[in-house]
């Protein structure tokens, strides 16, 4: 490689060069191919290395918000661990006079701390005191994701609403059409989701009792972060001002009414018309309008354990799908504290009427924390069962390096993991079917180790129609699939990661010996794709459960003929979810 | 009938796959990562929009890079943001090297490369690169905040790229078994 090459590649990578620069530069790239290649590859890492750097960055907790309140600091907070040690080469932080005498530069520090302490002071105080008392700062709120017709109103004028623009105090924001929708995301992570045929005016969040969001019609769904000590988060309607410290709660604005209902913790409505006011507790309903305020004590369909039918002993999480908006799918399980999973790209998931998830994209699903309770539970009887009602979307052209995941309790990258349950074409003439991997103390069935075992289920069983979908594992290694209550054992697969290819396929299943003691309880819960994005699978869900226990078969085929749950038995459902018997 | 909704979300799908190489012809045009996000963003948009023009049987990505070339030289003409007429030529000439190049699909593989190769940076060097790349810092002002004078910051950038793509070459080679394929 030239050194003219290598230095006009630096000077356009990292610098300002002239137009006589660029022009040697894409003279000698544009007579050489091994140049015109490498030119190429340095783009690609150039941009590739933002794209890791950024993403490492924000998985860090880098906040914007907090680079926008203090803008004399350094943009982007340099993680701890490449900060240079004390006493090393100092890289960002000025070098101190070399002769400066040892208590001259304790004096100095003392005073740096005074100074910084007193500084921190008078931020908290901005922060916190006079911050209420200001008006909305620009950029407060954005809108995370936009779908179908949405305008913004602003001082009168309309324009067309796009994802990732920051909405003012006095905005309006209005859906219209069936299927649109918008999403509004606050700097505290406060989440509203506007359905179609909504209008909201957003106000300033001055800590008074002015509402932070007026609704005029239509329906949202909040999910509020925990407000500061003394403030509360409020929308208003036309009959009733809702107000909350922290909660997930709905909102719908009829032509003459306004119905409020609590999906987690407590909410307040006060009554506008008779100066009244309730708590709601998840599950309960408010209406209010031209009639006295009536509550429902009564959970809504789905909104909580007790709309779900009994299910199998051993659960630990359960996702039915019935949210209808928002970008929480919540754990229903009761057992334990509730693993509720977050949709990071809502553009690419679909609430279905009636309930159920649809996956059109990479959605990026993960739990909100680590799915401990699931390792936890599972390692202590070394049992593992996972359960789904789902539809997979044809054409199922996934290529061999790409096969998708539907539920894993894996790390991001995807290279760490206690078990995957994806599909596969891989294994022609053997068609599409279901792939298990689980991770036990016995050889190839450890992430570390180069060949891989894995469970594909029977020729044929996964297809484009409604699913239901048991796979297991017992204490003394067994390894058990069922689809539509029928035993599925397809064949075993070792696959050498070094080879890239399948070394060995039996059409059984071998024994997954050892135990789940090693299992990882820092691995978050993952549906659909990784959050990268990678490897999405694309259908619609409508149950997930995991138990800490190994399902029989008669359980299976019990649980395939009660169907899909809320909605009946299997052929209910197969009328309710296509429209035909 | 086919469902507009799904039309959406499918060419969406298809740019997010394929965000970092539409973001390459981007940065060769621009060179500056923060103006070059603006500018992708405006051509998901013009993407979303055309899309009902695609034919089928062409290949996606280039059509798609094409539109993000015209979207850069559109942002130029509108914002009297032109750089000189010859810097312009070449620029564009530059990027139509990327728009015609046959692609690989190992972009995603490199990427969980980049990941794990940053891990075996020295401090310094991590340190250099989320300057440059998170902080989106060049020339002067890097070379300041990285105490290097400028002629050291250029070669130490290249020799760490240089360093990075290397490591990362190796794990796709498969001596690390880590890369993917596994299933």
């Amino acid at each position: 490689m030239s050194a003219e090459f290598d230095t006009l590649m630096a000077e356009y990578l990292d610098g300002e060069p002239d137009a006589a620069a660029l022009a040697s530069l894409h003279r000698i790239v544009a007579g050489d191919a091994g140049l015109r290649r490498e030119f190429r590859d340095q783009i690609k890492a150039h941009v590739l290395l933002r794209e890791v750097v950024s993403e490492a960055m924000a998985a860090q907790g880098v906040a914007a918000v907090e680079t926008e309140r203090h803008p004399q600091k350094p943009a982007v907070r340099i993680p701890r661990r490449i900060r240079p040690p004390r006493g090393g080469p100092a890289v960002s932080r000025p070098a101190l006079p070399a002769r400066r005498s040892r208590a001259g530069w304790r004096l100095t520090a003392l005073a740096a701390t005074v100074l910084l302490a007193v500084g921190l002071a008078v931020v908290l105080q901005w922060q916190y005191v006079r911050l209420p008392d200001m008006p909305l700062r620009p950029g407060l709120a954005s809108l995370a994701d936009v779908t179908g017709r949405v305008t913004l109103d602003r001082g009168g004028i309309a324009q067309a609403a796009v994802a990732g623009q920051n909405v003012y105090s006095g905005d309006r924001l209005s859906t219209a059409g069936p299927g649109a929708g918008a999403t509004l995301l606050y700097a505290d992570t406060t989440r509203l989701a506007l359905s179609a045929d909504t209008t909201v005016t957003l106000a300033g969040r001055t800590g008074t009792p002015a509402p932070d969001v007026r609704l005029a019609k239509g329906a949202l769904l909040a999910e509020v972060a925990p407000q500061r000590p003394g403030r509360r988060f409020m929308v208003a309607t036309r009959d009733a001002e809702i107000l909350v410290r922290g909660t997930r709660f709905r909102v719908r604005v009829a032509p003459d009414s306004t119905h409020v209902e609590t999906l987690a913790g407590r909410v307040t409505v006060r009554d506008l018309r008779r100066g009244e006011s309730v708590l709601l507790s998840a599950g309960e309903r408010a209406l209010l309008g031209a009639q006295p305020m009536s509550v429902t004590r009564q959970p809504s369909p789905g909104s909580g354990p007790a709309a779900m039918p009994p299910m199998p002993d051993g659960l630990v999480a359960l996702y039915t799908f019935q949210e209808g908006a928002g970008t929480i799918i919540g754990d229903r399980s009761g057992a334990g504290t509730p693993l509720d999973l977050s949709i990071g790209n809502p553009a690419m998931a679909r609430w279905l009427p009636g309930g159920g998830l649809a996956l059109t994209g990479p959605a990026a699903i993960v739990s909100r924390g680590p799915a401990a309770k699931i390792a936890a539970a599972c390692s202590r009887v070394n049992e593992v069962s996972i359960e789904l009602w789902l539809k997979a979307r044809e054409p199922f052209a996934w290529s061999p390096r790409a096969h998708p995941r539907i539920l894993a309790n894996s790390d991001a990258s995807l290279l760490r993991w206690n078990f995957e349950l994806g599909c596969s074409s891989a294994y022609a003439p053997w068609g599409t079917a279901f792939v298990l991997r689980l991770v036990t103390s016995a050889p190839g069935h450890v992430p570390t180790n180069p060949v891989c075992t894995q469970f594909i289920s029977a020729h044929g069983t996964l297809s484009a129609a409604l699913t239901h979908v048991i796979v297991g594992r017992d204490s003394n290694g067994g390894v058990h699939m069922y689809v539509n209550g029928r035993d599925a054992t397809g064949g075993t697969a070792e696959y050498d990661l070094r080879r890239a290819e399948v070394t060995r396929f039996e059409p059984h299943f071998f024994r997954a010996g050892g135990d789940l003691a090693a299992w990882d309880r820092s691995l978050p819960l993952m549906l659909g794709t990784a959050p990268q994005g990678e490897r999405p699978w694309l259908g619609e869900l409508y149950l997930v459960a995991v138990y800490a226990r190994a399902l029989s078969g008669e359980e299976a085929q019990s649980q395939f003929a009660a169907g899909v749950p809320g909605k009946g038995g299997a052929a209910q459902a197969s009328i309710e979810l296509h429209g035909v018997p | 009938m086919s469902d507009p909704q799904d039309g959406r979300n499918e060419v969406f799908f298809r740019i997010i796959r394929h965000r970092a190489q539409l973001m390459a012809v981007i940065v060769a045009m621009v060179r500056d990562f923060d103006v070059a996000e603006d500018l992708f963003q405006d051509t998901v948009v013009e993407i979303v929009n055309s899309f009902p023009t695609f034919e089928p049987d062409r290949d996606f990505l280039k059509w798609a890079k094409g539109i993000a070339r015209h979207v850069v030289l559109h942002h130029w003409r509108r914002a009297a943001r032109r750089p000189v007429a010859v810097a312009e030529e070449t620029l564009v000439a530059m990027a139509d090297l990327l728009i015609d190049e046959p692609e690989e699909e190992t972009w995603e593989q490199e990427k969980v490369g980049f990941r794990r190769c940053m891990e075996r940076l020295s401090p310094r060097h991590r340190l250099l690169m989320f300057l440059r790349y998170g902080e989106n810092l060049k020339g002067a002002v890097l070379a300041e905040r990285a105490k290097l004078n400028l002629k050291s910051l250029r070669t130490t950038l290249l020799r760490v790229r240089s360093f990075l793509r290397e490591c990362v070459r190796r794990q796709i080679r498969g001596v690390i078994p880590d890369m993917d394929g596994s299933w």
